[in-house]
């Protein structure tokens, strides 16, 4: 059943053109990331020279795998964080609004499995695009850079991963609180701004989170030990199964 | 067999009584209308039916099921809501495959009723679709499954003269062959295709009966006469208790309402008879639902 | 300048990549039928898929359909 309540998410995606929106956001970004690391100073440099200042000695460190891999996360945590939270949290809240939820719900088909197989299907599309982003974001980083950090880049992306199942988990939970988009982002961000307020507590902030995204730069930038790690993740996929677990609940006692 | 029980079933809102302690029964095979003025809490029933609302109180047994354990039964009904909205981006045909699919119905179906609702060729997605090609597809979906129950919600109300006789010609040809559940505020629709009718009104039913029995009841309360000399008949009926309302209608013709019609029958001819008077027309009047309607809710 | 013509060879699949979504964009947009767009205005949308580089096309296939 929720196999093929998802064939209808991938037509949906695919016919509504958001998928687009979302592939060229990862492909775009991917090859972006270490391009723009590379020719900012050298762009910086040339229009330095241009501008006849020989006389001043301005000193740009050359740039590094490091630094494209950092402007990389950047954009997974800017841009395309916004683009696939804004395609995704629809999906529940304006079925509702628009109504084409009932048509589907009044056949008998379970409320749970309806909702699951949406955030199943948007888990595993994002996965899907992050993988292939992530091997032309390291494909480009070599040609630029010479360079071919599988381990510390590969670990900082499953950070980011974990942190794309707790935002999806939380796109959910709005999406069904929400009874439209604007609503639901609403919830959405309502949430990440407190999530950003508690960060100013250091003593709460390695179970946020939000500290992962601190936590991807470290392991490119030098590298993070696994204690470390362990509380944020584990808190974090937590809050994500209770954000799942309070969006189901809330969904299935919902009157629509 | 009753398709649909009511127990007392109530739906409280905030501000309202929706639904308030409705017991009904609508029988196997039967084509049912739902009838009461907007706001009478027709589409609340429905969704109370439907499991997409939980009863305040009270409960309901849908084809043999209490709905308020059980969903399975959902499975056996169709349902239209009264504005239906569609995935925009499919064909009518990729929308039908897709509750063929989750439904594990058999392909050939959806031809089957895309020919029902005359929507085999259209290849546009159901965004550019108008009202009443919505209202069609919306009967095709809710037949996909070949349910033995459907429920349509103010099915006609928005449509143009064209777009309600299709519907209510398709409602006619599944007659017999399904349990029809329709509510409706048009009174003209429920004359032409259902067998009985319940009606509704802020959030009570008032009656639920078959429209012959609910012509027969209120039709033998109007009588038609004609005399030669109106007038002299208007004072002397005047006196009589059973008399409800007199009017002059036409040169000769006198509207009698009567509370109960064994009396008249004998004692207006011994009247007219002592009278003198000549005697052109005695008439039982046939009320149109629109009668029996209005003077039911008032 | 020769540092400019040294960077632009590198930096040409970006631009490249960046072109071929416009033009995929822009032929959706064109056998589109006016009525699903938002605004139903197609000139509108082709401006802001060209100008607005990358963030064009993407734009257009989040917000562009009715």
């Amino acid at each position: 059943m929720i196999l093929k309540l998802m064939r209808k998410e991938w037509k949906e995606i695919i016919k509504t053109g958001k998928f687009y929106a979302l592939l060229f956001s990862f492909l775009f970004f991917a090859i972006s990331s270490p391009a723009i690391a590379k020719f900012t100073p050298e762009i910086i440099k040339s229009l330095i020279n241009s501008q006849q200042t020989q006389g001043l000695i301005i000193q740009i460190p050359p740039p590094t795998w490091k630094d494209a891999f950092l402007q990389f996360l950047k954009n997974l945590n800017q841009i395309i964080f916004i683009v696939l939270v804004i395609v995704f949290i629809g999906s529940i809240a304006e079925e509702k609004n628009k109504g084409t939820a009932i048509m589907v719900l009044t056949k008998g088909i379970d409320r749970s499995k309806w909702i699951l197989s949406k955030f199943i299907f948007q888990l595993l599309v994002s996965f899907a695009l992050l993988s292939i982003s992530y091997i032309l974001c390291l494909y480009y980083t070599f040609l630029l850079f010479s360079n071919f950090p599988i381990k510390n880049s590969l670990f900082s992306t499953l950070l980011y991963v974990i942190y794309l199942f707790f935002f999806l988990s939380l796109t959910l939970f709005s999406s069904s609180l929400g009874n439209n988009t604007i609503q639901s982002l609403g919830i959405f961000f309502g949430i990440f701004i407190l999530l950003n307020i508690f960060s100013i507590f250091p003593n709460l902030n390695s179970y946020n989170p939000l500290y992962l995204s601190t936590l991807e730069n470290m392991w490119i930038t030098s590298y993070v030990e696994l204690k470390e790690a362990l509380k944020p993740i584990i808190s974090t996929i937590l809050l994500s199964f209770m954000f799942i677990f309070l969006g189901i609940l809330h969904f299935k006692n919902q009157e629509l | 067999m009753n398709v649909i029980e009511t127990y007392n079933l109530s739906k409280y809102f905030k501000e309202k009584k929706a639904v308030d302690n409705l017991n009904l029964q609508v029988e196997e095979g039967i084509v049912f209308g739902y009838l009461g003025p907007n706001g009478a809490g027709k589409t609340t029933t429905i969704r109370l039916l439907l499991n997409l609302v939980r009863p305040t109180r009270g409960s309901a047994i849908v084809l043999g099921e209490d709905i308020t354990k059980s969903k399975n039964y959902l499975r056996k009904i169709g349902f239209l809501p009264d504005v239906p909205n569609f995935y925009n981006y499919f064909t009518p045909r990729e929308y039908l495959e897709f509750f063929a699919d989750i439904l594990n119905v058999d392909k050939k179906r959806i031809d089957e009723v895309l020919e029902i609702v005359d929507l085999k060729r259209e290849k546009r997605r159901i965004g550019t679709f108008s009202r009443g090609m919505k209202q069609r597809l919306g009967i095709a979906q809710a037949l996909i499954h070949n349910p033995s129950l459907l429920i349509l919600d103010e099915p006609t109300s928005a449509l143009d003269p064209q777009g309600r006789k299709e519907i209510l010609d398709l409602i006619l040809s599944l007659k017999g062959e399904k349990t029809i559940f329709f509510s409706t505020h048009i009174l003209a629709d429920v004359e032409r295709v259902c067998d009985r009718v319940g009606i509704l009104k802020e959030g009570k039913l008032l009656l639920n009966d078959t429209i012959d029995n609910l012509k027969k009841k209120y039709s033998r309360r109007t009588l038609y006469i004609e005399v030669d000399n109106p007038q002299k008949l208007f004072i002397k009926l005047k006196e009589f208790p059973w008399v409800e309302s007199l009017s002059l209608s036409n040169k000769n013709g006198i509207l009698v309402k009567i509370k109960d019609m064994s009396l008249p029958q004998r004692e207006i001819p011994r009247i007219i008879f002592q009278e003198d008077l000549f005697l052109f027309k005695f008439e039982f009047l046939e009320p149109s639902l629109e009668d029996i309607f209005l003077e039911v809710v008032s | 300048m020769e540092n400019i013509s040294q960077i632009l060879p590198l930096i040409f699949p970006l631009i490249i990549l960046q072109l071929i979504f416009q033009i995929f964009t822009i032929i959706d947009l064109i056998r589109r039928p006016k009525e699903e767009l938002r605004w139903e205005n197609k000139i509108v949308w082709g401006i802001i898929i060209l100008i607005f580089g990358i963030l064009g096309p993407i734009i257009y296939f989040i917000f562009g359909r009715k």
